[in-house]
């Protein structure tokens, strides 16, 4: 018997194969699937292990469902409606059952965007690009170069022809002058 | 058809399902949604959530290696085996 290439075989192929109880088939469609099914399940319960557990469940009911598989026509369809059903049988419990509660509430701490915390980020880096933009045209340089490329003072002294202790001193003075206009903003420089 | 003060209700439950899907909510928030879903509408109400944010979403294939897909197939198929045997097994004893 020749054998047979499941990665380059067409998924109604596979599906036939499936039906007929093939493992190699079977495993070609999950890894084809498994990272999109565990993504969508992501997002919908925040928890990496529910996720990789919805995942898996998935999976195993079309394994369990294999005969009925020559009947469905579009199979991602079929996958997503799949983990749409489980992931909402798991969040519904997840009010009742404590371990789940916490998978959730754990995961999506992970995720969480604090607008708040995002507006002042924003707003600190803001003023920083302006502190540095207020300074002389060749201590700006150095400190861009320093601070932003990461630069070593040798490197940047060799690159402008100026000494290492010349490049110290536009960093320190440059530093002081950052920290002096973010101080008009109540704002500490923390790099 | 709702009554206007339903129909608010309505709007804050899916409001504070939208944040917990696209990572907004607090932890207070995510433990309100919890209980919300416990509840047939809650369900329907996020069931159809899902279905607007799938159309969005954009998938990325970076999550893991195939190694790891197949490590997790491998884990996959014991638990196959292990059903069909103990599947036997019951069906010997009776």
């Amino acid at each position: 018997m020749a054998l047979q290439n499941f990665s380059e075989m067409p998924e109604d192929e596979l599906l036939s194969l499936l039906v007929e109880g093939n493992r190699s088939a079977f495993k070609e469609l999950y890894i084809e699937y498994y990272r999109k099914i565990y993504a969508y399940a992501l997002k919908f319960t925040k928890s990496t292990q529910l996720a990789e557990d919805i995942a898996q469940e998935v999976f195993l009911k079309v394994w369990e469902k294999r005969q009925s598989m020559s009947d469905i026509r579009f199979f991602k369809g079929f996958l997503f409606t799949v983990c749409k059903n489980i992931t909402l049988n798991v969040l519904t419990r997840a009010a009742r059952e404590i371990k789940i509660k916490s998978l959730i509430l754990t995961g999506a701490q992970k995720f969480h965007v604090d607008p708040e915390n995002k507006f002042q980020n924003e707003e600190y880096e803001t003023l920083l690009n302006k502190a540095i933009e207020q300074l002389p045209p060749q201590r700006k340089l150095i400190y861009k170069l320093v601070k932003t490329e990461g630069k070593s003072y040798d490197e940047v002294a060799e690159q402008l022809g100026i000494t290492t202790g010349t490049v110290n001193d536009h960093i320190v003075k440059a530093t002081r002058s950052i920290k002096d206009y973010l101080l008009w903003y109540n704002i500490t420089l923390t790099i | 058809m709702y009554t206007k003060a339903t129909q608010v209700e309505i709007e804050t439950v899916r409001m504070l399902f939208r944040r917990f899907i696209r990572d907004k909510a607090s932890h207070k928030e995510i433990a309100q949604a919890l209980v919300f879903i416990q509840t047939a509408e809650g369900r329907e109400m996020y069931a159809e959530l899902m279905d607007q944010e799938f159309l969005k979403m954009e998938f990325e294939d970076d999550f893991f290696s195939n190694r790891h897909i197949k490590r997790q197939f491998a884990a996959l198929e014991r638990k196959i085996d292990y059903t069909v045997q103990e599947s036997y097994v019951n069906t010997s004893l009776n």
